[in-house]
């Protein structure tokens, strides 16, 4: 006797559709951020080694950290392919004056004219991968004395700043528009309060990643000298503040699986 | 007479092109970032088959192939989520097309935790040793296995489309579905450079613990990955270029 499996919706879901739970999220995380996943493969391990909770001498565990790190940084070509179109995209609207539709968190878009400030900022994250192409490169085929790139490296740290804090001022302004939430109830308000603390983590993830330029640009330019310590901490608060974000915005909501 | 005269001709050279949008959107995805690697590895192989800064190209060959294998751990975590998709939509329907659906789905994953357990070798996190016979094997079978699959479902479209085109009576409709069957076609090109080169390897692995064992030229295996590459761009960027037509169509899809 054939029995039909159409019905069969034990936990409220439909055949294409299901509720995110976490591991869902995570592989969804693996597969739409490929390079942050990599990165916190290498960056967690490496604050671990750093407070002595993992050995630093573990050939199989250095061996893990260099996979991920050079699979992140064998990704930075196609990063600056992408960033680069990015920035003449956006070039190309402002100099008609158009609009342009800025993606934001929580499917929502930001349909508006297209300031000089976006044009900088698109090209500013061109030079985090020009960068990362520069290690690639160094670490692979081409020789080149890291002491050579100082003042490349402070320009990224520079250029890291400036793109982080651009982001930083306009998901500032967004936040203070959207906490006038008092005269919304029920669900409306839960759906605001949810989206505030999603902004919350993108914030902290951008102030990170400010923290991280700023010592990048003082040990560049200044010779201050940090602890591996306190560049692996800042690193792994980057890589847990976006997954905190991802998580938080992803968890629970409704996946198509057509 | 100048031509940045107004801004909109400045704008207009600077907005990147439709390819170079199509190509942004190709690196983008992590699995057409593997695939640029391998061009690129591709290319080094020739390289040294042909002797041509033989020492440079092997270096850059060895050092590029553990880092795109690294790139198969997260498609192994992001196929897992998948097949769960997949394995959740076969038990609350009646599809046939499920079943298959679900079956590919299982060989990228199988495909993705090989290439990861290779890279864990290559990267001395451990020595798969005899296991490595394993893992190639998992790797090549998985590959032969979903290029059959897609080698008979697009000779199937390609049927489709055929039996379709006499029904369709505009010349420009008619255009667009000639060229998603001369797709369709291309597609099963390289679905048959996969099984070819599947088949080779397994072959290969097979015999291998004879004394002669089986010997392939390294210049057919070459050969075959570069007709692969080749027409798994050709192919991407065509059916865009389809995509693109398509949607310009008077009387909208063909």
């Amino acid at each position: 006797m054939a029995v039909s499996n159409v019905g069969f919706n034990e936990f409220g879901n439909s055949a294409y559709t299901r509720r995110r739970d976490v591991v869902d999220v995570t592989c969804d995380y693996a597969g739409s951020k490929t390079s942050s996943f990599l990165k916190a493969l290498y960056v967690l391990p490496g604050l671990a080694k750093n407070l002595d909770w993992l050995p630093r001498d573990h050939a199989g565990l250095n061996g893990f950290c260099d996979a991920a790190k050079f699979g992140k940084l064998s990704l930075a070509p196609f990063a600056l392919v992408d960033k680069v179109q990015t920035t003449q995209s956006t070039l190309a609207l402002w100099l008609n004056g158009d609009t342009k539709s800025f993606k934001m968190k929580f499917g929502e878009k930001d349909v508006r004219q297209v300031t000089a400030m976006d044009v900088v900022r698109d090209a500013s994250g061109c030079v985090g991968s020009s960068w990362d192409i520069t290690e690639f490169l160094r670490a692979t085929l081409v020789s080149i004395p890291k002491a050579s790139l100082r003042v490349f490296e402070g320009i990224n740290g520079a250029a890291l700043v400036f793109g982080m804090s651009c982001n930083l001022l306009l998901n500032t302004f967004t936040w203070i528009n959207d906490s006038k939430y008092a005269s919304l109830k029920g669900p409306e308000r839960d759906k605001k309060f949810t989206q505030m603390t999603g902004y919350l983590f993108k914030m902290a993830t951008e102030i990170s990643y400010i923290a991280l330029g700023v010592m990048i640009v003082l040990s560049a330019f200044f010779q201050v000298v940090f602890s591996p310590l306190a560049f692996s901490a800042v690193s792994a608060a980057t890589v847990v503040f976006n997954i905190l974000e991802y998580y938080h915005e992803n968890l629970g909501t409704e996946k198509n699986l057509k | 007479m100048s031509s940045l005269a107004t801004p909109s001709t400045l704008a207009g050279w600077v907005q990147p092109s439709h390819f170079a949008t199509d190509v942004k959107e190709y690196v983008k995805d992590p699995d057409g970032a593997k695939d640029t690697l391998e061009g690129f590895i591709n290319v080094f192989d020739w390289m040294s088959q042909l002797g041509f800064h033989k020492d440079f190209a092997d270096k850059a060959s060895a050092q590029l192939d553990p880092m795109k294998q690294t790139l198969a751990i997260p498609g192994f975590v992001a196929a897992l989520g998948n097949m769960r998709d997949k394995w959740h939509i076969l038990n609350h329907t009646d599809e046939s097309e499920a079943t298959v659906n679900f079956s590919t789905s299982v060989a990228v994953t199988t495909l993705n935790l090989c290439e990861s357990a290779m890279c864990g070798d290559s990267w001395g996190v451990y020595s798969l040793q005899e296991g490595m016979k394993a893992a190639k094997t998992g790797f090549w079978a998985s590959a032969g296995f979903l290029d059959t699959v897609s080698f008979f479902r697009e000779l199937n479209k390609a049927g489709h489309l055929q039996k379709k085109i006499e029904h369709v009576p505009n010349s420009a409709n008619k255009n667009v579905i000639q060229h998603k069957i001369q797709h369709c076609y291309l597609n099963v090109l390289k679905a048959t450079a996969t099984i070819a080169m599947s088949a080779i390897a397994l072959t290969s692995l097979l015999f291998a613990s004879l004394a002669h064992g089986f010997l392939f030229s390294p210049i057919v295996f070459l050969s075959l990955a570069s007709a692969w590459l080749i027409l798994t761009y050709t192919t991407h960027f065509y059916g865009k270029m389809i995509d693109r037509w398509e949607a310009d169509l008077p009387l909208g899809r063909a």
